[in-house]
């Protein structure tokens, strides 16, 4: 056999070798093959070095072929460097066995030195054995090594945690502003703020816009409500609800009061209709309100058809026009 | 009140939740909580495996509770393969059907998931070829069962210390159409057709979220990073450009449909240009799958034979579920008949026969 048993080396040896600038190696240089599995690598290991290849697949197939070095070390150009005694040392680590004669003989670590044995070309590749492992060279040199950002190590649940529920226990983060003023009488919002007391008199809201085909109206004693039931579907016309809206928020306006206009989350029906108003009122283009809207409320999304709708809406309102009008109409903000 | 426990069970608060579990689990550790329920990392005396114990939040509440929590556990136990979440073992500490109010599903703990192992550090061209065989594997196998995830994404591809890969959470809980349209969810990774809210969608919206998942393990980045639906469509056309008119006269909606005719002109971008460096077969499989019309798209077989893979294929584990009966799913219900149904299930649960390869995986 061209190649001897392994070198023991320490932590400190280790070091030298990784300080030595590669010009000094008679080789290329040195190669580290951290045999740990791929999430320990992934979470730490030394620099430059490499993480070996192993998965089920692979142990499976050891059962019953000699271990490849090919297997071992996916990537095909330094397979060919290695095979080519380019690298030497070769330092073999795992987690933090103390020496050679403690490996098992189906170890990762024993299958990648059998291979180097049979498979690396040069005599004078040296293949050196990493004494206590990655464990034992991180604790003392944790400088050369990299280390994942530490909460991301931390065991978090494998089963994903469900999607934001509308319904659940927690505020969604973009509710937890309140309503956003619109114009000073017009404000977006969701159901969550449609049904808080102080919210509402805290925003001076007088009147309220339910556009949604489910939400209760809480305060009928106190405020004025409009609903207009309407699902957030493709299927849905909503545009037959714009003059009926834009009355009512006119009629709120014109009286002094201040209007909430709201859907079950604030995104998609009740933001329709606030872009319907600012087309109607504002004379302005759909990309133009909805650009306002969303720098106010920037989880507006309104399906794709209310989109439709709004680009015909803005059609009829703005087409009668001239283009001087619309130009000076679209300096209003 | 303190009652006592079933025999073979024991009783531990944890988080101020009442646990009731099997002798054979031991070192309890909650390690994530949801809306639907919450997670306890433990250990399998009995293989000395990790595992994840899940316990539902109140499934019988109302039927459409009782209906998810019935449907989550027929499609864990239907799930055998190696690269799908499935079943180690399901139970409930209340002896009859009349106390039966809770049950706990146990599975493989995994270490991590893609969406954290992609913030640790950018990935080998190895490990990305090994990691999207095995989703496509896991692909597979779903879609021949009729199931469609709908949901993929990197949270939810569980990853263990070794880089083997399961597809979590799918299937579950179809979304209404007002949940999917513009609400806040993860949305990088869902197919145009699913943003356009087409009625009906084909498995190849899976593997548009597959596409959109090798791109960023490729990229090290999102490909398509829209800040609200409207604006994930047109991060989307700029690369598979516009729609053509063909594509556009499948909208079922008319509305819908006059708003895309409107959007900017966009031609298609080479995606060798936005992934430089990257090797052509990597490139080969993308095309494939990030393309605009789902019924051009290839299908998770048909991915698994392109070159890019064949350094890890092993063609007898590109196996195929037996179909699964969605019938029983959809039929209406009363609570109490959804509650019979689910403990049904409990009782008939065989576990997987491979002991020694279970033990095996435990190292």
């Amino acid at each position: 056999m061209g190649i001897g048993d392994p070198l023991e080396i320490s932590g400190s040896e280790l070091v030298q070798i990784l300080r030595t600038p590669s010009e000094l190696f008679a080789s290329g240089g040195c190669i580290v093959l951290d045999c740990r599995p791929f999430l320990g690598f992934s979470r730490a290991h030394i620099l430059e070095s490499r993480n070996v290849n192993w998965n089920s697949m692979l142990r499976r197939r050891s059962k019953s072929s000699v271990v490849s070095l090919e297997w071992l070390v996916a990537d095909k150009s330094l397979l060919a460097q290695l095979r080519n005694g380019d690298f030497s040392p070769v330092v073999v680590l795992d987690e933090n066995s103390r020496s050679v004669r403690d490996l098992k003989s189906e170890s990762l670590a024993s299958l990648l030195i059998s291979a180097l044995q049979s498979e690396v070309q040069s005599a004078s590749t040296h293949i050196c054995f990493l004494q206590g492992g990655f464990d034992g060279f991180f604790a003392l040199y944790p400088e050369l090594c990299f280390t994942a950002p530490a909460v991301l190590c931390s065991n978090h649940s494998t089963l994903s945690e469900p999607e934001p529920v509308m319904s659940g226990r927690k505020t969604p983060l973009y509710d937890q502003g309140g309503p956003v003023e619109i114009l000073p009488f017009l404000f977006l919002g969701s159901a969550h703020h449609s049904s808080r007391r102080e919210t509402l008199e805290r925003n001076g809201i007088t009147a309220v816009l339910n556009v949604s085909s489910s939400c209760p109206n809480l305060f009928e004693e106190e405020l004025q409500y409009k609903t207009l039931k309407v699902e957030d579907s493709l299927a849905a016309d909503i545009r037959v609800l714009f003059p009926e809206a834009i009355h009512f928020i006119d009629s709120i306006k014109e009286g002094g009061g201040r209007v909430l206009v709201h859907c079950q989350a604030g995104i998609s029906r009740s933001a329709t209709i606030c872009l319907a108003y600012l087309i109607h009122a504002q004379r302005v283009r759909l990309d133009e309100a909805f650009d306002f809207v969303k720098r106010r409320r920037q989880v507006i999304s309104p399906n794709l058809a209310f989109m439709g709708q709004l680009l015909q809406f803005e059609t009829d309102v703005l087409c009668p026009y001239s283009v001087l009008e619309r130009e000076s109409s679209g300096t209003a903000f | 009140m303190t009652a006592r426990s079933r025999p073979g069970y024991f009783r531990q608060e944890i988080n101020k939740t009442i646990w009731e579990v099997p002798d054979r689990y031991k070192d309890l550790k909650q390690v994530g909580t949801g809306a639907y329920g919450t997670v306890c990392y433990a250990l399998d005396r009995r293989t000395g495996a990790k595992v994840a114990i899940k316990k539902l939040h109140r499934p019988f509440q109302s039927d459409l509770f009782a209906k998810r929590a019935y449907r989550e556990l027929r499609l864990l136990k239907h799930m055998k393969h190696d690269n799908v979440i499935g079943l180690v073992d399901v139970f409930t500490a209340d002896l009859s059907l009349d106390r039966f109010h809770d049950f706990y599903l146990v599975m493989p703990f995994m270490g991590t998931d893609l969406g954290k192992l992609m913030k640790m550090e950018r990935l080998s061209e190895e490990r990305v070829q090994y990691l999207v065989y095995q989703m496509l594997k896991g692909l597979k196998y779903i879609h021949a069962a009729g199931i469609i995830h709908r949901d993929l994404k990197p949270g939810n591809l569980a990853i263990n210390e070794e880089c083997e890969l399961k597809i979590l959470d799918f299937g579950l809980a179809r979304q209404t159409d007002s949940e999917m349209t513009g609400y806040v969810v993860t949305r990088w990774y869902r197919a145009p057709e699913v943003i356009l809210s087409w009625m009906h969608y084909t498995q190849t919206v899976d593997i548009w979220s597959v596409g959109c998942i090798m791109a960023e393990m490729l990229l090290g980045k999102p490909l398509f990073k829209g800040h609200d639906h409207l604006d994930q469509l047109m991060e989307i056309m700029k690369v598979t450009g516009t729609p053509s008119k063909e594509f556009t006269a499948k909208l079922q909606s008319e509305d819908a449909r006059n708003y895309v005719t409107k959007l900017p002109r966009f031609r298609k971008k080479d995606l060798r240009i936005l992934l430089p460096n990257v090797n052509p077969q990597a490139i080969k499989v993308l095309d494939g799958m990030l393309l605009l019309d789902p019924e051009s798209r290839i299908t998770a077989a048909e991915a698994l034979a392109f070159p890019f893979f064949s350094e890890f294929r092993e063609p007898e584990e590109e196996t195929e579920a037996p179909p699964y009966d969605h019938s029983l799913d959809e039929a209406d219900q009363s609570l109490e008949q959804w509650k019979r149904l689910t403990f049904t299930e409990i009782l008939t649960f065989q576990p997987a026969p491979a002991v020694a390869e279970s033990k095996e995986t435990a190292l």
